[in-house]
C-alpha cells in the first residue's frame, strides 16, 4: 500500500484539487483508495460530499482517539458516490482541536489506523500548516509527499515551507535513529487556463522547478473545476474537464507505483 | 497435528468519536493532560495525613517533560491566578477513594474540584 500526502504551506495552491484528482484517477486506474481529509476545513469531504459513518466518526475520531485507533481507517472509510474504489474519511471543523493537543505519540495514530486497511493508495488532503499534529500526523503515515503548487507566489511558498517541514521531519527522525524514508515526488503544479503563461507563472514555474522537480504535465486550471466542486461533482465526467483529467491521470501514473 | 500459521490477532477496538466531536474549534479548551492531573493530586484537597505540599500552582508540564530528579531546579510559571486555599488533612475510606479516582479519570477534572462539587451540592454554595 502506497500513502502519498498532498501538502503545501500556502492555501489555495490546488492541494485539496491534486488530492482528490489523484485519488479519483487512481481509483478509475482500478485501485483501491482512500483518500483521506486531513484539513479543519474539510474541502476534501464537501466536495465529495462524503458524510461520516456516524456522529462524529471522521478523521478527527483517530487523532483524539483515546484507545488504541488500530484499524480504525477501514471502519471510517465511506464508500464513495464517485467511484466504487474510492473511498473516503471524512474531515470536520472539529478537527482543529486535535491542534491544541499535544499528547505523547498522538502523530503516530493515522499511521495505526492504517494497519490492515484494505486500499492500494491512500492519499491525504493535508491542511495547509507549518508542522503542527496534523502534519506531523501524515509525515509519520506517508512513504510519499506531494507537493502542490499553483503558478504563483503562493505556490513557491507553499512548497518551500513544505520542503522545510519535510526537511526538519526527516533530520528529527534521524536524531531519534529512525529511518527517514519518506520520498519527495515532486510537485503537482497547477496554472489559470491554457494559454501563454503570464511573466508570474513562468517566473513562479522556474523558481517552483529550483525547488523540486514538477511532475509534468502542468496542470490546466479551468472554471469547470471550481463549477464541480460547487456541485459536488466529479470533472472527469463532463467534455470540460478533459484537459484537467488527462493532465492529472498522467500526474498519477508518475507518482503512484 | 496441524498448526496455525501464527496466532489469532486480538480483537480490536471500534472507532469511537472524540471526546470533543461536536465542540466547536472557537469553544474548545484542552483538558487538563494527564502529568498535569498527576501533578495536582497533591494540590487537591488532600486526603490523607502525608507531609505538607505546595499550594495549587497548575504545571503545564507534560508526561514527557517532566523533569528528572537530578535536573536543574527551575521556577515553574504560574499559569493561573494565584489563590488561597487551605490543606485539608483528613482520610476517607478505600471505597470512596475508588470513586473519586474513577470521576477523576472518567471527566478529567482534579480531585480537588470533584471533592469541592460534592461539598458544595450537599452542604451548602461558597459565598
Amino acid at each position: 500500500m502506497q500513502t502519498v500526502m498532498v501538502y503545501s504551506e500556502a492555501g489555495g495552491v490546488a492541494k485539496t484539487t491534486t488530492a482528490v484528482s489523484v485519488a479519483m484517477t487512481a481509483a478509475e486506474s482500478g485501485k483501491r483508495t482512500v483518500l483521506i481529509d486531513l484539513d479543519p476545513r474539510a474541502a476534501t469531504t464537501k466536495w465529495t460530499r462524503t458524510e461520516p459513518a456516524g456522529e462524529g466518526l471522521h478523521v478527527g475520531a483517530i487523532l483524539r482517539a483515546k484507545e488504541d485507533p488500530t484499524g480504525w481507517a477501514e471502519d471510517l472509510a465511506v464508500r464513495s458516490q464517485w467511484h466504487e474504489l474510492l473511498r473516503v474519511i471524512p474531515s470536520a471543523r472539529d478537527l482543529s482541536n486535535a491542534e491544541a493537543i499535544r499528547d505523547d505519540f498522538a502523530e503516530l495514530r493515522l499511521k495505526e489506523s492504517l494497519v490492515d486497511l484494505e486500499a492500494d493508495v491512500v492519499v491525504i488532503d493535508c491542511a495547509n500548516r507549518q508542522g503542527g499534529p496534523l502534519t506531523l500526523s501524515a509525515l509519520h503515515a506517508a512513504d510519499t509527499v506531494l507537493y502542490a503548487a499553483t503558478a504563483s507566489d503562493s505556490g513557491v511558498d507553499g512548497v518551500t515551507g513544505a520542503q522545510r517541514t519535510v526537511d526538519a521531519f526527516k533530520r528529527s527522525l534521524s536524531r531519534m535513529g529512525a529511518a527517514a524514508d519518506i520520498v519527495e515526488a515532486g510537485v503537482a503544479t497547477t496554472r489559470d487556463g491554457t494559454g501563454f503563461l503570464s511573466y508570474a507563472e513562468t517566473d513562479a514555474i522556474e523558481q517552483i522547478r529550483q525547488l523540486a522537480p514538477i511532475i509534468e504535465p502542468i496542470v490546466p486550471h479551468l472554471s469547470i473545476v471550481p463549477e464541480v466542486r460547487m456541485a459536488g461533482d466529479w470533472y472527469g465526467k463532463y467534455r470540460k474537464g478533459a484537459a484537467v483529467l488527462s493532465a492529472y491521470e498522467e500526474v498519477m501514473r508518475k507518482v503512484i507505483r | 497435528m496441524s498448526m496455525q500459521e501464527r496466532p489469532e490477532r486480538p480483537p480490536r477496538s471500534k472507532p469511537v468519536p472524540s471526546p470533543d466531536a461536536g465542540v466547536d474549534p472557537i469553544d474548545f479548551r484542552p483538558p487538563a493532560t494527564d502529568a498535569t492531573t498527576q501533578a495536582n493530586v497533591q494540590d487537591a484537597t488532600s486526603l490523607s495525613t502525608a507531609s505538607a505540599v505546595a499550594p495549587a500552582v497548575p504545571r503545564k508540564q507534560s508526561r514527557t517533560t517532566q523533569a528528572p530528579a537530578q535536573a536543574t531546579a527551575t521556577p515553574l510559571p504560574i499559569t493561573s491566578r494565584s489563590e488561597v486555599t487551605v490543606q485539608l488533612s483528613t482520610r476517607v475510606s478505600l471505597d470512596v477513594e475508588a470513586i473519586l479516582a474513577e470521576a477523576a479519570a472518567r471527566t478529567g477534572k482534579k480531585k480537588r474540584a470533584l471533592v469541592e462539587e460534592a461539598i458544595i451540592a450537599k452542604w451548602g454554595s461558597k459565598r
